[in-house]
């Protein structure tokens, strides 16, 4: 079997390893993504030390994925392999809780997060199912677009639902992996902006 | 803007991430 490197957390609060694992095969309804990048989030830390109940260990982490999709499972439609395609946070649904047939597929009563349910993207090739999949435009660098999959979609959906018009002034409280994005998603909507950071 | 950090890195990647002075975010690559 082909070997890839993967950076896994062995149990919960335990260092990271970087290991050799065999290359996953994608099963049915699922696709093998070739990760071109990962986004490090503070999010990372619930996989790195065991936050959620049942993770089960050694787990990679990562939920901020660029990447293109390198084998088809069985059963899957719509993707083709080379399709470029990122994965975030929110992993996967059943499509049958009362929340997902309402089209809520964030509240899934069975939602699976990328990187705490299943081995997210601190590794070479990672498996994912078709519901956790966004396109992903091949003209955005992969190390570039990989953080818009939770740290850019998390800001420019709380400005986008903020109920601020242009003009408003808005302020960001933190300038990090996540505000400064929203700063300038924050200025591109029409805002004034104001960042809050600490002072050095 | 990020902070590019080769996958074999990803503990030095992170301990960044946490130390809060990443500019503005770490992320992993592959080679």
């Amino acid at each position: 079997m082909p070997k890839m490197k993967a950076v896994q957390v062995p149990a919960a609060g335990g260092d990271f390893q970087v290991v050799e694992r065999e290359i996953p095969d994608a099963g049915p309804g699922k696709v093998r993504i070739r990760v071109q990048a990962c986004g490090v989030c503070h999010s990372d830390v619930v996989t790195k030390e065991g936050l959620f109940p049942g993770i089960s260990y050694p787990r990679v982490p990562g939920h901020e994925v660029a990447g293109t999709i390198d084998q088809l499972g069985g059963g899957v439609k719509g993707w083709n392999k080379g399709d470029r395609v990122g994965v975030g946070w929110h992993g996967g649904q059943d499509g049958t809780c009362p929340a997902c047939r309402r089209g809520d597929f964030v509240n899934c009563a069975s939602g699976l997060v990328c990187g705490v349910s299943y081995d997210g993207g601190y590794q070479e090739f990672m498996v994912a199912p078709v519901e956790a999949l966004a396109r992903m435009p091949d003209s955005l660098e992969p190390a570039e677009a990989a953080p818009l999959m939770c740290a850019g979609v998390t800001t420019f959906n709380a400005l986008r639902h903020s109920g601020a018009l242009p003009g408003d002034l808005v302020a960001v409280q933190g300038v990090g992996g996540l505000g400064h994005l929203g700063i300038q998603f924050a200025k591109k909507f029409g805002y004034r902006v104001a960042a809050v950071g600490r002072a050095r | 803007m990020i902070e590019k950090c080769p996958l074999e890195k990803a503990a030095e990647g992170y301990a960044r991430m946490m130390s809060g002075e990443a500019h503005y975010r770490v992320v992993l690559t592959m080679a």
